[in-house]
């Protein structure tokens, strides 16, 4: 019985992502490995799609010639038989759906919660409005009107002097984020892949260019194939 | 049905008896046949199941016998190619083949790979092509509209029960050369002028010339240990420029073939495990000129010669073959 190892298995992910370089002889299994291993390098396919798909195909394929052989070499011996691979599957996809419900439950109890928490927070703040008024109502009568007057304007000056250092505050705020991200970006190895990205980019285009120039002026032809000239005509 | 050389008439007959077909023949016998379930493409080269033959008064038949649950037979170009998966069924394999140096078998040679869903079922074919001493044109048929094109691919996506499934294998007579330099190119494609040669920038045409080196050799490139060769189809050193049969891809490492003391004596070596059994199989015109297979017969090799060979995508000079298995 050809075994198929379940698709958590380690080894999938190694051979994806080049961990495992075990030379395959299964046609199709070497085939879609180059090919998978391409589009994720081409950020086209994630490691997750990408095993998902290798596995269900191998599944598929099992009984291909050389599968049992690439099987054995990738995982070792210690690998499921198909049947118990496939119903290993099936238990994860189960427990993976009742985590997703268990997940939506807790989900609507966090909500259920949080809309309570909002309810109490907005009940407190309205008592809390009601109690400055209460108490500003009840200095303005000790104090009388003209002193009511000169701590308004006193207010509005502590207010105006808090907003300034607040817009000043959050000013140096920005400048040093603002700094920190120009340090990350000088720092980061990312941008020197991205200029050898554009590097091969470049390259790609001036060869590009090369190849179009070269076949506009292929008047004169040393000719090296015998076969050449008869697929000449339908080739350009 | 065996699969070998059959008179026109016999032809008509299995169409009109219903058979599902994969036919290869002369453009001017392929004309001559009924609407049916058949598809078929252009050529004068075979490797019948006596030995290599010249015929432009045979066609050569695949009879695809599993295709009990369903067929269908569809038309491809360039706007069209990407839906070539999307069309097949769950359970199965498509048939195709494509004219040579068409703009279709350009977009089919460099799209391919990215394909989604390329792998659920063997993609399996030719590219068709004509008398190399004449200046006929090579067809692509689809037999049940009758159409004949010079520019388009025909495809027939063919419907396996559950118990069975269709497995490609590949038989190539050539390996790396270890000590080769490693090649490397900027761009996919059919052209190269420049490239990178053990990491040093190098015109390839000029490298090929300077080294005196046997085009007859293609480049091969390692895919997680199968050996897919790119042929390559002229130097031009004035111009410095190498086209080839097969497109180079960006980010793939080649090296040139090991060179072959005695072609046939490696095509016997290498398919000791062909099945002779198999629903369908063809062979490279290259394999079948550099070796001299015109009335050779090797192990029970069978099925059309052709300008190109499809397992999945475009390889050279390399057998493939397709059979159907009880799961």
């Amino acid at each position: 019985m050809i075994q198929i190892p379940p698709k958590d298995r380690k080894e999938w992910r190694d051979l994806l992502t080049g961990q495992i370089n075990v030379p395959l002889k299964n046609f199709f299994f070497q085939m879609k490995i180059t090919q998978a291993k391409k589009l994720i390098e081409k950020d086209k396919l994630t490691v997750e799609d990408a095993v998902d798909e290798l596995y269900n195909l191998c599944v598929k394929f099992s009984k291909a010639k050389y599968m049992d052989v690439d099987i054995q070499n990738i995982f070792g011996s210690n690998t499921f038989t198909n049947k118990e691979s496939i119903e290993i599957e099936k238990t994860k996809e189960n427990n993976a759906e009742s985590d997703v419900l268990n997940n939506e439950e807790k989900n609507l109890i966090n909500v259920k919660l949080q809309e309570k928490k909002e309810r109490i927070n907005a009940l407190r703040m309205k008592e809390e409005a009601a109690k400055q008024q209460r108490e500003s109502g009840y200095k303005s009568q000790i104090d009388g009107p003209g002193k009511s007057a000169k701590n308004d304007k006193l207010e509005q000056i502590r207010l105006e002097a808090q907003r300034v250092i607040q817009q000043r505050y959050e000013m140096e705020l920005a400048k040093r984020k603002m700094k920190q991200e120009q340090e990350r970006l000088k720092n980061k190895p990312v941008s020197k892949n991205l200029s050898k990205g554009m590097q091969d980019f470049m390259k790609m285009e001036e060869e590009k260019k090369r190849i179009q120039q070269r076949k506009k002026k292929k008047v004169v032809r040393q000719k090296k194939s015998g076969f050449g000239s008869f697929f000449r005509n339908w080739f350009n | 049905m065996e699969s070998q050389l059959y008179s026109v008439e016999k032809v008509k007959d299995f169409i009109n008896e219903g058979r599902v077909l994969a036919l290869a023949g002369d453009e001017r016998l392929l004309s001559q046949l009924p609407q049916g379930a058949w598809i078929g493409g252009t050529i004068p080269y075979f490797m019948d199941i006596d030995k290599g033959k010249f015929s432009k008064d045979m066609i050569y038949v695949n009879e695809l016998e599993d295709a009990q649950n369903g067929v269908s037979i569809i038309t491809y170009d360039e706007h069209n190619i990407d839906y070539l998966v999307k069309d097949a069924y769950d359970n199965g394999f498509t048939l195709l083949i494509i004219p040579p140096f068409q703009k279709i078998h350009h977009d089919f040679a460099l799209k391919a790979e990215e394909l989604e869903g390329l792998y659920n079922n063997p993609v399996i074919g030719w590219v068709c092509g004509m008398d190399l001493n004449s200046n006929d044109i090579p067809y692509t048929f689809n037999g049940l509209t009758g159409e004949k094109y010079t520019d388009k691919a025909i495809a027939m996506h063919v419907e396996l029960p559950e118990n069975k499934f269709a497995q490609i294998e590949i038989f190539n007579i050539f390996e790396r050369d270890e000590n080769s330099p490693e090649i490397e190119f900027y761009v996919d494609s059919f052209d190269v002028v420049n490239c990178l040669i053990d990491g040093k920038e190098t015109n390839l045409a000029e490298y090929i010339s300077n080294h005196k080196l046997d085009i007859k050799l293609p480049l091969i490139a390692d895919y997680s240990g199968a050996s897919i060769n790119v042929s390559i189809k002229e130097v031009d050193v004035e111009n410095g420029l190498v086209s080839f049969y097969a497109p180079v891809f960006q980010g793939k490492k080649y090296k040139f073939a090991k060179p072959i003391d005695d072609y046939v004596r490696s095509f016997e070596v290498k398919t000791l495990n062909y099945n002779s059994e198999a629903v369908f199989s063809c062979n490279c015109i290259l394999n079948y000129l550099y070796g001299e297979l015109e009335n050779k017969k090797i192990n029970k090799i069978k099925g059309p010669i052709t300008f190109g060979e499809i397992a999945y995508q475009l390889l050279n000079q390399t057998l493939v073959s397709l059979s159907v298995d009880e799961l």
